[in-house]
């Protein structure tokens, strides 16, 4: 079982455990649904440089009600210091108060959820990235020789 | 005259508890002075100190504050003690009465019956009054 994520938004903490496998494959069609070619942006899968966020909102305006599809999967698996002592709480129950009328928050929290969640998606640590190298060598008019 | 539970405020952590809202009671856990007396008569009056008091808060079943009540308690319950511990307040907003406290925590998981309806369920808070000051049972006039 892998360690929960933390991060903080607005100074409180927020912490995120992993989905699922089915859930994961879920929130990954999802993802692509919502975001098209800017899911790249969301998966780390730039040069390290932070998400884009501008690209991520324009591509959210025309679905964003996959957000919610987001939050549902990502929300139960979450907690959040609630009252700044550090007591960390389940965030489901608490979406209203802290995600009403902050469109923003909601996607800086999914940004954050979906990048732990798939950290090691196409980003070459995972399983997937030696047979991707593969894939992308033969794929290539000059290509490079496989590592292992 | 005019009395509303509407208009009544009742607040524990941060969490407005006013969803499907039945009742709030508050009861003190025992008389503020006893006494003694002696085989000769004599009475002699002391203070027991007592400080603390227990908020009954009763909501409907459906009520969807109870998942964040139990949110609330199961962080409680699974931290380092004292940081469940909150401010509860209550207020009539169209009365005198008032209840307010910086020492508040949930007692525990409330009993639930499920049956054919849902039940009313009931959560107790203790609450430690810091003063009498704080605590006033006002009228509506």
């Amino acid at each position: 079982m892998s360690s929960p994520t933390e991060f903080e938004l607005e100074g409180r903490r927020f912490e995120v455990k992993r989905l699922s496998p089915d859930n994961a494959c879920l929130g990954l069609e999802v993802l692509g649904r919502a975001l098209g070619p800017a899911a790249a942006q969301v998966l780390g899968l730039g040069d390290g440089a932070p998400p884009d966020y501008g690209a991520i909102l324009q591509a959210l305006v025309t679905q964003a009600s996959q957000l919610s599809r987001l939050l549902e999967l990502f929300a139960p698996r979450a907690k959040f210091d609630r009252s700044g002592t550090g007591a960390m709480i389940e965030l489901k129950p608490f979406l209203d108060e802290v995600f009403a009328g902050r469109l923003d928050l909601l996607i800086a929290f999914l940004v954050h959820s979906v990048r732990a969640e798939y950290a090691c998606f196409l980003a070459g640590s995972g399983a997937l990235g030696p047979l991707l190298a593969q894939l992308g060598a033969s794929g290539s008019p000059s290509p490079k020789a496989p590592t292992a | 005259m005019l009395y509303n539970i509407i208009g009544c405020q009742c607040i524990f952590l941060a969490l407005p508890l006013h969803d499907a809202i039945v009742s709030v009671e508050i009861t003190p856990e025992g008389p503020a002075y006893a006494d003694d007396i002696g085989a000769d008569g004599s009475v002699c009056r002391y203070a027991t100190n007592e400080r603390r008091a227990t908020a009954n808060i009763t909501l409907k079943g459906h009520s969807k504050v109870h998942e964040q009540l139990s949110a609330i308690h199961a962080g409680d319950v699974s931290s380092v003690n004292g940081l469940g511990v909150g401010a509860f307040l209550f207020l009539d907003g169209n009365g005198a009465s008032k209840v307010a406290t910086d020492k508040a925590w949930i007692l525990g998981m409330p009993a639930k019956t499920f049956a054919q309806a849902p039940s009313d369920v009931t959560w107790a808070i203790r609450l430690v009054m810091s003063s009498p000051l704080t605590w006033i049972v006002g009228g509506n006039g």
